[in-house]
């Protein structure tokens, strides 16, 4: 097969491939361009000069703290490559697209006499055109977006550091780091990186079956609960009580338990939590199927029965999410109390900064993951509607009435997001108050750590938003593929 | 197999010797078994004696082969009689239905009349086979009717088949019938 | 408020023709698929519509069945006009009066058997447990009651096709319309639905249209309609 018949083998295909392929470079454009903002916060010149005695700050020229403080830095780097998580996640379940007929299509291809070699090309070369563009897309955002930012304002607005004595304020403040660059090669990588992943991921994602000239799948009627993403969970939360032990009563080496008492209950409530969504989804679906008196809720129990890891990429995505979030708003409340006993407003409270630049900062970021997210949940709803076709245009034609169709569809995103967003937000809320539910002062003082409800019911119904806005997004797709002129195709 | 109103539609086109009329039956319609000329004269003086045909001009010597014959009014009435009525449907009446569409191509001068024909022979195998699926659906019918019904049943639609085809191509064998 | 539908019910006329086309056309895009057909079918009766593949034999039930609207002309159905009716309505109309049977059975791929076959019957707010039962009765009378808990990917071609014909049926439809319904079949499945359906249709004068381009199935029918290009050819007369 020649490169020429390869590409356009590769470029052939419907509305719903030029989708995929547009939402496949959509999401590494996203990945690309986080990833050069990390990129750029670790090249940033030095702001401080550290000595033994004193920290010479003159070199302050960020608006926000967390940019001029050397310390924080790395630590926001990092932030931002974990935000590249999301929109990788995007990218993946934006491959999913359409993915039967477009097995159809390979299965001609191979059955024409392509061997499975050549058709992992074909796929191949898909998604590395689509993570080629995509990457190009984000590094001439990037360039963009670093022009235009370029925004300095005047210091006087800005009292990032109070009660420091030998500070020299500069006079005009930067909003971003628009003044660093990462050196030329991070770039380069970038854009060769974004494609070879991209067709890797594709080719993982690529099952044996579409490499088959014969495109057959079977139903499996009923998948068995999974019940260890909750295990996980349980443990990572008992891991706490064990790493407070261990710091509280000096056990064994200090150097080496307490960072892995706690790293471990941390990555066991994240990937407890972020898959937590099938089993209780299961559980949820099993339980209104039982009670289940509308066709539409009998519809959906099934349907996520059936098939509980739909879309459970995404949503992992927004429990993390939310998770992380209701955790910070938990910290921000316990830190304002610890403010309110030191009798200090604000500020800089035991190395924490709390003031309004990383607030923003951090619900920036929050709202991006979600956001995101809620795409990454869009393709997966999309993709299994497409994948539906014949059963729902048949059903449509014996007389059910699309309104029944557009409420199966949001049960069952709502099936497993309900729970697990209300378990996210628990547990988000619950692990910091574990070591002290109130600040004991020396004097004998008692500060209540109060629970922040009303922020946590916002972070709640954001993450609630953005399932059902996915949801409103996908019926387009719905009134598509219920078309009824398409039965005479079938 | 209805050789007698084959030959008046040879006849249809012009008188004809006998010996020639053999011919062309036998060039015309090559799946039948070819005519004897025994056969070929008995049917020729009975189709004289009926009336259908007559004897139009001597050889030079007697003999039905050397015989012109050529068709009358009443052989024509006949022979149109004969286009425009259905076979009954049988399991074995596939060579007529044949016979009958390069006959009615022959006389006419267009296709209407073999169009005509083949709708009406269609309407009456569809009756039949409506007939016989009843049958096999009544109570109190043993297996072996079933099986026999499903034999007739197998073959009708069999012509029916080749009858939609032929309703495709009829232009077609029309051009190549009058060469 | 009662809906168009239950006007429509109450002024049915329950002799004279069940289903009428009056001049009714049907075009995808550029390309006509019905043209100008006019066909009355009779209360009960068993009508096949035949003709080759590509003639606008499915457009034409289509249309019949209020799957989709005429472009031009009207389609009665029991003296009211249903082509004139919205999507809604015309929903309803398909669930409750008619019932559609298509090749390829389509069934919920999630759902068991039984459930498929209870869903019209809860979608007209039917109790579970009443659809759930009358689901089980149909099964076991077409014959696949032991089928009732398996899902569509563990049953034959002939079992899934009669467990489509149960849905078509649960809801005890005026008219059935079937799509070349033993077009995925061998011969023996395929007999077994047909005697069915018209078993059912003898027994419960149930008004039957069958689109077929096979005559052996065209057969089991009372009359058969042909279709050509769109347009309906005329019956010739068969003469002794």
């Amino acid at each position: 097969m020649s490169a020429g018949s390869l590409i356009r083998l590769a470029l052939a295909g419907t509305r719903t491939d030029r989708l995929r392929v547009a939402l496949t470079a959509f999401g590494t454009t996203l990945a690309v361009f986080v990833l050069l903002a990390a990129a750029t916060v670790w090249w940033i010149p030095p702001t401080e000069v550290i000595t033994e005695n004193t920290i010479d700050r003159s070199g302050w020229r960020y608006t926000s703290s967390l940019l001029n403080e050397t310390v924080t830095r790395p630590w926001l780097a990092a932030a931002l490559v974990v935000l590249t998580i999301p929109a990788l996640v995007l990218a993946a379940q934006s491959a999913r697209l359409g993915a039967p007929a477009r097995d159809r299509r390979l299965a001609a291809i191979r059955l024409a006499g392509a061997t499975p070699g050549q058709v992992r090309l074909v796929v191949a070369a898909e998604t590395a055109a689509a993570g080629l563009a995509g990457a190009i897309l984000g590094i001439v955002g990037y360039f963009v977006v670093r022009r235009v930012a370029h925004r300095p304002v005047l210091a006087d607005a800005y009292q990032v550091w109070r009660g420091e004595p030998g500070v020299v304020p500069r006079k005009l403040l930067l909003p971003l780091p628009t003044d660093a660059i990462p050196p030329s090669w991070v770039f380069v990588a970038a854009a060769a990186a974004a494609p070879v992943l991209a067709a890797l991921l594709s080719l993982v994602a690529l099952r044996r079956v579409s490499v088959s000239p014969l495109a057959v799948t079977r139903q499996v009627p009923h998948r068995r609960l999974r019940w260890w993403p909750l295990a996980a969970l349980g443990a990572g939360i008992l891991m706490v009580p064990v790493h407070l032990a261990a710091d509280q009563y000096n056990i064994g080496d200090q150097r080496v338990v307490l960072p892995v008492t706690a790293w471990t209950a941390i990555l066991l409530m994240a990937v407890g939590l972020a898959l937590s969504g099938a089993p209780l989804g299961q559980l949820a679906a099993r339980a209104t199927r039982r009670a289940a008196r509308r066709p539409a809720t009998l519809l959906a129990a099934q349907r996520v029965l059936a098939d509980p890891w739909s879309g459970a990429r995404s949503l992992a995505v927004i429990l993390v999410s939310t998770g992380i979030g209701a955790c910070a708003i938990t910290g921000l409340a316990i830190l304002r109390t610890q403010g309110a006993a030191a009798g200090v407003e604000g500020g800089t409270v035991a190395g924490w900064s709390t003031e309004s630049g990383t607030h923003k900062m951090g619900l920036a970021v929050l709202i991006a993951c979600l956001v995101t997210a809620g795409a990454g949940l869009l393709c997966a709803l999309v993709e299994g509607t497409l994948a539906r076709r014949p059963t729902l245009v048949t059903l449509v034609a014996a007389g059910t009435p699309r309104a029944t169709l557009a409420r199966v569809t949001a049960l069952q995103a709502l099936l497993p997001a309900a729970p697990a967003i209300g378990l996210a937000l628990v547990v988000g809320a619950a692990v910091p108050r574990l070591p002290a539910r109130e600040v004991r002062m020396y004097d004998g003082r008692v500060f209540a750590i109060p629970v922040p409800w009303p922020d946590l019911l916002v972070l709640g119904a954001g993450a609630f938003a953005v399932v059902l806005l996915a949801v409103a997004l996908s019926l387009p797709a719905l009134r598509a593929s219920t078309d009824l002129r398409e039965l005479r195709t079938e | 197999m209805s050789t007698a109103h084959v030959l008046l539609g040879l006849l249809a086109r012009g008188s004809r010797h006998g010996y020639d009329l053999k011919r062309e039956h036998d060039a015309r319609l090559p799946r039948a078994r070819p005519l004897a000329f025994g056969q070929v004269y008995a049917t020729l003086g009975r189709l004289v004696r009926d009336g259908l045909i007559e004897e139009a001009g001597q050889g030079k010597e007697g003999g039905p082969e050397r015989t012109t014959f050529a068709l009358t009014d009443q052989g024509r009435t006949e022979l149109d009689a004969w286009l425009s009525r259905a076979e009954p449907p049988s399991p074995y009446v596939q060579s007529t239905l044949f016979a009958k569409v390069v006959v009615a191509l022959l006389v006419a001068d267009d296709v209407t009349t073999a169009r005509r024909y083949l709708s009406t022979q269609r309407t009456a195998h569809l009756a039949r086979m409506r007939d016989l699926t009843k049958t096999k659906t009544d109570a109190g019918v043993s297996v072996a009717d079933v099986v026999a019904a499903d034999f007739s049943l197998a073959h009708l639609d069999a012509d029916l088949r080749w009858m939609q085809t032929t309703l495709e191509r009829v232009g077609r064998l029309r051009a190549e019938v009058r060469r | 408020m009662t809906s168009p539908v239950v006007h429509l019910a109450n002024s049915l006329t329950p002799n004279g023709p069940a289903v009428e086309a009056r001049a009714v056309a049907k075009a995808y895009g550029p390309t006509p698929a019905v043209r100008d057909v006019s066909m009355t079918i009779a209360s009960g009766e068993i009508v096949a519509v035949t003709g080759i593949s590509g003639s606008g034999k499915s457009t034409l039930l289509h249309c019949l069945a209020g799957i989709l609207t005429p472009d031009a002309g009207e389609v009665v159905y029991r003296g009211h006009a249903i082509s004139a009716l919205g999507e809604r309505e015309r929903s309803r109309l398909r669930r409750t009066r008619f019932g559609v049977l298509f090749q390829f059975a389509r069934l919920v791929a999630e759902l068991s058997a039984a459930d498929n076959v209870a869903l019209p019957l809860l979608l007209n707010g039917e109790r579970r447990a009443v659809a759930t039962r009358r689901a089980h009765d149909w099964l076991d009378r077409l014959g696949v009651g032991g089928q009732a808990p398996s899902t569509p990917g563990e049953l034959s071609g002939g079992q899934l096709q009669r467990v489509a014909l149960a849905r078509a049926l649960v809801t005890e439809p005026d008219v059935l319309f079937a799509d070349e319904p033993t077009g995925a079949l061998d011969s023996l499945a395929g007999e077994q639905v047909l005697r069915t359906i018209v078993g059912l249709a003898r027994e419960r004068d149930m008004t039957v249209v069958l689109i077929t381009h096979d005559a052996t199935v065209a057969a089991y029918a009372d009359r058969d309609v042909v279709l050509h290009d769109g347009a309906v050819q005329p019956a010739a007369a068969v003469r002794p």
